[in-house]
């Protein structure tokens, strides 16, 4: 027991006094201690922002969308589907610059999308019509978090943001009634209506996640899961922007969206 | 071992089950009827409204003899001692014309014809096509009043039975 003791108690003393009895070292170089010319140097190096390759390619998400939604309506299929088509029109493209091999890529999006929506039931009461037509463009960086597991230099598992900006012209004919003012909804008193149109701007931003899988030679499919934070219209005179290019119905100041794509990859160097 | 195609394609079939259609079931907290309330100067205490009528810049009649004519607000939520008034959809100004003894004022007091014109924002938010639209007043104003002294308590019409929006002093 006593033997057990001591060595412990000579073990914590030698732990305690070690770096006491340790000789100086020479200082030697390191990078952390480099000029910070240098550092930046030895970081650009690194990064290498030679572009790598770019990927062109489209939304399809819509023509997706339409064909899914089209069970769930309340008329049949083909119905669903001609309403769908009819009063929503939408197409998108997509392109990224991939540089540091495979590791970030810049992205820029452009889009158009045209909505029509309307109520118009019997009853005359809140029936509107409203339509929605614009342009939008999103910029943003993704980041593959899986560049060193892809090792082919060809799929990715992305991280990023993007920034979006829409421009677009609403426009809405309502009916209202107010037997006060005399609008009864009658023939001798009837309704009123009104159109109201505004050419309106809207910024928002997105958190987004992703996956770039080579499916054939340079053809690639993808999807993309965008978390968008609901920004502001510029001005609003008489309506509230109910549909966004871009963006889409605005309901919540968070909206959780998801697009699939198709990409075809144009290498920009043939060295990986 | 299942290729990249087919996971992708696993991936987004799953997630394409989470479309759905929707039913209307919103309700507007926002109403475009006005409460107003009736004091004397001074004094906090609403009063009774004791008008013969009360019309619209139109002409028509929306309150007579202790009964409002026309109002979207039920009776659930109406305030006690207070009048609903129902603006104009189709302008940014409406004016009410109050006729008879003025609340809280004797009995034998000579009747009145008291006007009262508000001045407001109309912004339309489309809903849904199931649900229609709704329409919000925003900054509301009193541009005339015959009264003593006029208060707005509330600029923006939330729909509540506690809410009272306009205040009018004699």
């Amino acid at each position: 027991m006593k033997l057990r003791n001591s060595i412990i108690i000579l073990a914590l003393f030698t732990c305690l006094t070690t770096p006491l009895q340790a000789q100086p070292q020479p200082l030697l170089p390191d990078t952390l201690r480099l000029p910070l010319g240098q550092q930046l140097r030895a970081w650009a190096r690194d990064i290498s922002f030679q572009p790598y390759a770019l990927r062109l390619g489209t939304d399809l998400s819509y023509w997706l969308n339409g064909a899914v939604s089209a069970p769930f309506g309340r008329r049949s299929i083909g119905e669903n589907l001609k309403s769908f088509y009819a009063n929503t029109l939408r197409f998108e493209l997509t392109a990224d610059l991939a540089f540091n091999r495979n590791k970030h890529f810049i992205v820029a999006d452009w889009g158009y999308a045209s909505t029509k929506r309307e109520r118009n039931a019997e009853d005359n009461l809140r029936n509107i019509s409203y339509h929605n037509t614009g342009t939008y463009w999103r910029v943003g960086w993704d980041y593959n978090v899986l560049h060193k597991t892809f090792t082919d230099r060809q799929s990715a598992l992305l991280l990023g943001f993007r920034y979006g900006r829409a421009n677009f012209e609403q426009q809405a004919t309502y009916i209202a009634i107010s037997t006060p003012w005399g609008f009864g909804g009658t023939p001798a008193s009837p309704a009123f209506s009104e159109t109201i149109s505004e050419q309106l701007s809207y910024r928002w931003w997105e958190m987004v996640t992703g996956l770039r899988v080579a499916v054939w030679r340079e053809l690639y499919l993808g999807y993309t899961f965008r978390i968008k934070l609901a920004g502001k219209a510029n001005e609003v005179n008489r309506m509230l922007p109910n549909e966004i290019p871009g963006f889409g119905t605005v309901r919540s100041n968070m909206k959780l969206s998801f697009s699939y794509h198709l990409y075809y990859r144009i290498p920009l160097t043939k060295r990986l | 071992m299942m290729k990249p195609i087919g996971k992708v394609f696993s991936l987004i079939i799953s997630l394409l089950g989470l479309f759905a259609c929707e039913d209307c079931i919103f309700s507007s907290r926002y109403s475009n009827e006005p409460i107003v309330r009736f004091y004397r100067k001074g004094s906090m205490r609403a009063l009774a409204p004791s008008f013969d009528s009360v019309q619209t810049g139109k002409g028509i009649t929306i309150y007579r003899s202790g009964r409002i004519l026309y109002s979207s607000i039920t009776s659930e939520t109406t305030l006690p001692n207070s009048l609903a008034l129902p603006l104009d959809p189709s302008r940014d100004t409406s004016a009410f014309i109050f006729f008879g003894r003025r609340p809280g004022a004797p009995a034998n007091s000579l009747p009145q014809r008291d006007t009262l014109i508000l001045r407001y924002r109309r912004i339309l938010n489309f809903i849904s096509p199931d649900c229609g639209y709704e329409q919000r007043i925003e900054n509301l104003q009193i541009l005339k009043n015959t009264y003593d002294s006029a208060q707005i308590a509330a600029r923006n019409f939330i729909l509540r039975s506690d809410t009272v929006h306009i205040r009018l002093f004699w």
